[in-house]
């Protein structure tokens, strides 16, 4: 007897759990589901938006790349030109990153007759938007801090989810597998939420997990950490610096900019001449970068000139470091030279964003993003058509020796995930000065 | 009792905010756990006055002991004159030298080709033979105005 009241009390606490995360998450876990859905389809979507862009029609030689370079600088005087992309196929466009005052814009320029076809600024662009919105909820740093919590608080809302689920008489196919249709309306609404949720569990767990490393605040440290230990992706790809060119200031040439030119001695002219544009292009040849590579060009005397490609498929990624007057590899990374961590997490950026197997990968993709769309709304309706008309419809809290076990759980959780343990410190001082000093608020949430 | 859990929570809540607040970044030390490339790198050294037709030496020191080949490639920066490559020789340990003369005045480079233990360098440093006109003043001091500083990220 003592045991199945206990049970109760434990199934009451995790429902408990469930219900409250479910309603807050909901709104923003919806909202992730739509753009992320939107967003694996970058590729197809920006090749119709942006055909006019994309595509030159080839005739004769390619211009140099410091001719197409001196054509942008041309029409953006005095603004600084920070990445070259010579585009992937023959029919494509030459692209230029130029930092006006509005921001970072890309300029498109026909490689074959070096003619700027049109420029947009990067803000500006669809899928940047889409982007803003899955990423940070266009609220900057903290909707990043919000978009992770509701990807830690989801794997507290699946865990909860399949302990209530798990049927105590044996898995059965029916309510699980496929929805009941036949056996009364509360039974259906009730298998909305749980079929899908059955199905979507493992592949939302995987976009969660292949999320979380790009967070601003988990991502960030759960990268450092593991580049710090050897294991991760080396430094400059995601965290830490990039080297330096070895070139001493006082010896780059340097003519000091005057209104008046006025002739200065040998030894202030005499110093070395970063490589131009064309020298770093042959270089890229030379190394074997994937066709879609960009060239990074630097600001500062001792910067460098980066190459990099992160096309598709991870396995084809690359980031080369060259000094910029020298030409030499300062470093020479590719998908084999991640750590066992950077691997992992390269593939989950790669797959989490539908490229890595193409259209297959896009449409399991979309399957979850559908999947977790059908979970929240039949979850929000599951609770809305149960609960009371005057209450929250909340289970009863559970004893206090239950509720220690559920807190060491979550506290454990909150340690991995500081975030989620801060929230729980908020919730904690939220249930300890407000819903304690309201009897009306305790009824309503049932939290006596 | 009650005591001790108030201590639990305590020590838990500031084990929680220590390492929401503890920000880890990239040690600079890590790149000696990646894969490393051992870059050659070379510096030459150009007199300050250069006359045309007087023969001049160019001197340039590697930081690798047997390069696969070293040389020097001299031409006038417009690209209106070019003396080709010449090799350079070696007078010394890892020092390599070329003398020549250059017949016309204006502003020049030198660019070393270089390769050793698979890292291929060409490095280029512009001087001044004799006097430069008005003209390529002009050019010289146009082609160095500042642009803004920008730095962004890579990925």
């Amino acid at each position: 007897m003592k045991s199945s009241s206990s049970g109760r009390d434990w199934y009451r606490a995790v429902w408990r759990w469930h219900l409250y995360a479910g309603l807050i998450i909901a709104p923003f876990l919806l909202v992730l589901a739509v753009t992320g859905a939107v967003y694996l389809f970058k590729p197809q979507i920006e090749q119709i938006l942006y055909a006019d862009y994309y595509q030159v029609e080839p005739s004769g030689e390619r211009l140099s790349a410091t001719e197409l370079l001196n054509r942008v600088q041309a029409e953006y005087p005095d603004t600084p030109i920070t990445r070259y992309r010579p585009g992937e196929t023959a029919d494509r466009s030459s692209e230029f990153r130029v930092m006006t005052e509005e921001g970072a814009t890309t300029v498109f320029v026909d490689p074959y007759s070096g003619e700027v076809i049109g420029s947009q600024l990067n803000a500006d662009r669809f899928m940047s938007q889409v982007e803003v919105i899955h990423g940070e909820l266009m609220m900057g740093t903290l909707g990043d801090r919000i978009v992770e919590l509701v990807a830690c608080w989801t794997i507290v809302l699946m865990a909860t989810g399949l302990y209530l689920f798990w049927p105590r008489n044996g898995l059965q196919a029916s309510g699980t597998i496929y929805p009941r249709l036949r056996k009364g309306k509360r039974m259906l609404r009730r298998d909305l939420h749980v079929v899908p949720g059955f199905w979507v569990t493992a592949g939302l767990l995987f976009l969660v997990l292949t999320g979380l490393p790009w967070s601003g605040f988990w991502g960030a440290n759960f990268q450092s950490i593991a580049t710090n230990a050897g294991v991760g992706y080396p430094p400059s790809i995601w965290g830490g610096e990039a080297p330096t060119s070895n070139v001493k200031s006082e010896d780059v040439a340097d003519v000091p900019w005057a209104a008046e030119t006025l002739p200065v001695p040998n030894s202030v002219v005499a110093g070395y001449v970063p490589l131009s544009l064309d020298q770093v292009e042959h270089i890229a040849d030379t190394v074997g970068m994937d066709p879609s590579y960009t060239i990074s060009i630097p600001s500062m005397a001792d910067g460098v000139y980066t190459l990099s490609a992160y096309p598709d498929r991870a396995q084809d990624e690359a980031t080369i470091h060259l000094d910029q007057y020298s030409g030499a590899v300062l470093a020479d990374y590719r998908y084999d030279h991640y750590g066992i961590v950077g691997k992992a997490v390269a593939l989950g950026i790669t797959l989490h964003k539908g490229t890595q197997f193409g259209l297959f990968n896009q449409v399991m993709s979309l399957i979850i993003c559908l999947g977790v769309v059908l979970v929240v709304v039949s979850g929000a309706y599951l609770w809305y058509s149960r609960k009371p008309n005057a209450k929250s419809g909340a289970p009863s809290a559970p004893s206090n020796a239950r509720r220690n076990v559920f807190l060491v759980l979550l506290v454990g959780f909150g340690i991995v995930f500081p975030l989620v343990g801060l929230s729980l410190l908020f919730v904690a001082l939220l249930d300890w000065l407000v819903v304690r000093r309201s009897s009306r608020l305790q009824r309503y949430l049932n939290a006596g | 009792m009650i005591r001790m859990k108030w201590k639990t929570a305590r020590i838990l809540t500031s084990l929680i905010v220590t390492i929401a607040l503890a920000g880890c970044s990239v040690d600079p030390e890590a790149t000696a756990r990646y894969k490393q490339e051992t870059p050659l790198e070379a510096t030459v050294t150009v007199p300050d006055d250069i006359t045309p037709g007087e023969p001049v030496t160019f001197e340039i020191t590697l930081n690798e002991d047997a390069p696969d080949f070293v040389h020097l490639e001299l031409q006038k920066k417009d690209g209106t004159l070019s003396y080709g490559m010449q090799e350079a020789i070696q007078v010394g340990e890892r020092t390599y030298e070329l003398t020549t003369s250059l017949k016309e005045d204006g502003l020049y480079l030198a660019r070393v080709h270089a390769q050793a233990d698979g890292s291929t360098i060409f490095p280029a440093k512009q001087f001044i033979v004799g006097e430069l006109t008005e003209v390529e003043w002009a050019a010289l001091y146009e082609g160095a105005a500042p642009v803004e500083a920008v730095t962004e990220p890579h990925h």
